[in-house]
């Protein structure tokens, strides 16, 4: 009974090591960055001048930094900003580039030629040059920076829903939503979109890989969140200099962000795996 | 005839791109409601009589529009404006800085295509043996490091088992720069090396599965030749279009790598004039960037032309 339990769920691809180790590294980091407040054990912006550069203790599970913070509790809110950050670039980036990609492609004509050649346009910026010359112009702050990415990230959704919608939108099932006289609407919304979603989904995981890894680099220039917030890149930037004497500092929201990103990363070659099985 | 055609297609293509990104860039400098002429003059000198001398020798009187021909057919002339902050002109700033940046560059262009090419074609050849998946394995670990990242770890670990090499200090002879810049590139070259290389696995893979390769083998090739002569050169020109693009990401990536490792390229001048507002540097310097990405990718675009004539007749 128990061995046929087991087999069961070793069948199962979603319990895959490649898909559930990953989520489950990724759920321990997203639930420290919610419940921060309950589980930091300092203030993470507290300085104490008198213990600089601590090594890890009980007192302070990971040391203190150069200004005498505490490193685990700057850890646990330092995921939010960038958290946050990335769930809105790619939420901006979906929205508008999932509902362009849509109407683009199912419709085709002029509006797809004036959206396709302003993309373009917008992918002849060299990466995150655009956020650059955005922050320069609207000053610093984390807010410029994720509105200026997910402008950055709106081109590759479109791109993917339209050829998506291509292809779908000559299937028997959209003839025969037609012939039954539903509405462009209806049938691009109702009937084309859920058979869209997976391989967006997909794409929009890579996408959050991406947009931590940038936000972490404007940050790390010091143009997205602003010190003295608790950020892992701005935590990277301050540390930098006391690396050798310390390397926690360093290290600490080095591997944190390491392990995020290997984790998407995996996450989502996961997914891919499992949904091109699933078409076979 | 047909290539002369879609070269010049191209190309005027490229021009457009070219001048619509700069039209974006003027309009968001001039939409940011920071006061240039304040900027210019700093802090408490603004009288009214050096207000209007500014606006005049900045043409801040005239229209929009007419300041964006005037700032456009100065860059065409090699003029991108006098920096705010350095009160020299923005030419003789970026000149200063190119060198290091470049050599990053070039030095990144000969380590990613050689390594990630070599490494993906290895790694499709021996799809699903442990090589692969370490080669799999390392190259997802190396696109989830940001280059920064690497750059300090690179720097701890070299201080801390050999102490010989410096990061700081100018660099006299060849010698020294290239030492200098070695790191800064490697550091800069992980994560598009990794990009680059599943790309080539994956389109090998897909080569190596397709009917040609199967009737080359039945044919009695050797396995060397199928791979160089036949399936390499069909997956050759996907990898080219990533390494184009990658090339963007590179330019970016300097930005980041130049600041940890505190060389004096054209990326510390820009993130030093974003914070600085100077703004005709940025400006400038955004220009340089998307001038160098357009043009890179007008050349991939024109090799692709001339490598697979069927380019030609389904892009005209």
């Amino acid at each position: 009974m128990r061995r046929k339990l087991i087999l069961k769920l070793k069948n199962q691809p979603l319990l895959a090591p490649s898909i559930s180790i990953p989520f489950l590294i990724l759920a321990i980091f997203v639930t420290g960055a919610i419940f921060a407040p309950f589980l930091a054990t300092h203030d993470p912006n507290r300085l104490d001048l008198a213990n600089t550069l601590l090594m890890p203790s009980r007192d302070h599970l990971l040391g203190t930094d150069n200004e005498g913070r505490d490193i685990f509790s700057r850890l646990l809110f330092g995921f939010r900003p960038t958290l946050l950050g990335a769930i809105g670039v790619v939420g901006l980036a979906s929205i508008v580039g999932v509902f362009l990609g849509m109407v683009c492609g199912y419709f085709e004509g002029l509006i797809d030629t004036i959206v396709m050649r302003l993309w373009d346009i917008n992918l002849a910026f060299p990466t995150l040059l655009l956020a650059f010359v955005f922050v320069a112009c609207f000053g610093k702050s984390l807010m410029n920076v994720v509105f200026a990415l997910g402008i950055i990230f709106m081109p590759l959704i479109t791109r993917l829903t339209r050829s998506l919608v291509l292809t779908e939108k000559n299937k028997t099932y959209v003839e025969a939503a037609r012939s039954l006289g539903y509405s462009h609407l209806r049938i691009l919304f109702v009937h084309i979109f859920p058979n869209c979603i997976q391989t967006i989904l997909v794409q929009v995981a890579i996408s959050l890989a991406n947009a931590i890894l940038d936000l972490s680099a404007l940050s790390f220039l010091g143009l997205g969140v602003q010190p003295p917030t608790a950020d892992w890149a701005v935590m990277l930037q301050e540390g930098k200099a006391s690396f050798l004497s310390s390397p926690v500092v360093v290290l600490a929201p080095g591997i944190a962000i390491i392990l995020v990103i290997v984790s998407i990363n995996i996450l989502s070659d996961g997914l891919n795996t499992y949904q091109a099985s699933g078409k076979e | 005839m047909a290539l002369r055609k879609f070269f010049i297609k191209r190309l005027f293509q490229s021009i457009i791109v070219f001048l619509a990104c700069s039209a974006i860039i003027f309009t968001l400098v001039r939409l940011s409601g920071v006061n240039p002429i304040t900027s210019i003059l700093g802090g408490g000198k603004e009288t009214p009589e050096a207000i209007a001398a500014v606006r005049i020798k900045y043409h801040f009187d005239q229209p929009l529009l007419v300041q964006y021909f005037f700032w456009i057919g100065n860059i065409f002339k090699g003029n991108f404006g006098e920096s705010y902050k350095f009160l020299q002109p923005v030419t003789t700033l970026i000149m200063e800085r190119l060198k290091v940046t470049t050599g990053l560059i070039l030095i990144s262009l000969m380590i990613t295509p050689l390594t990630a090419i070599a490494g993906g074609m290895l790694s499709a050849v021996k799809k699903n043996t442990w090589l692969d998946r370490f080669i799999s394995i390392s190259s997802l670990v190396m696109l989830s490091i940001p280059s920064f990242l690497t750059g300090i770890l690179m720097i701890f670990i070299i201080s801390t088992f050999t102490p010989g090499i410096s990061f700081v200090g100018s660099f006299q002879n060849l010698g020294e720069f290239f030492l200098r810049l070695i790191f800064p590139a490697i550091a800069l070259s992980l994560s598009n090396i990794a990009i680059v290389l599943r790309i080539t696995r994956n389109k090998m893979i897909e080569q190596l599965n397709s009917n040609y390769v199967l009737n080359a083998t039945a044919k009695g090739l050797s396995f060397r030749r199928i791979i160089f002569g036949h399936a390499f050169k069909n997956a050759l020109s996907p990898i080219l279009t990533i390494v184009g693009i990658q090339i963007g990401a590179m330019l970016s990536g300097t930005v980041l790598v130049e600041n940890v490792f505190a060389l004096p390229g054209v990326g510390s001048l820009l993130v030093d004039s974003i914070k600085a507002s100077d703004y005709p540097v940025v400006q400038g310097l955004a220009l340089l960037f998307i001038f160098v990405f357009v043009s890179i990718n007008l050349i991939i675009d024109i090799s692709y032309g001339i490598i697979d004539p069927r380019i030609r007749v389904n892009k005209s």
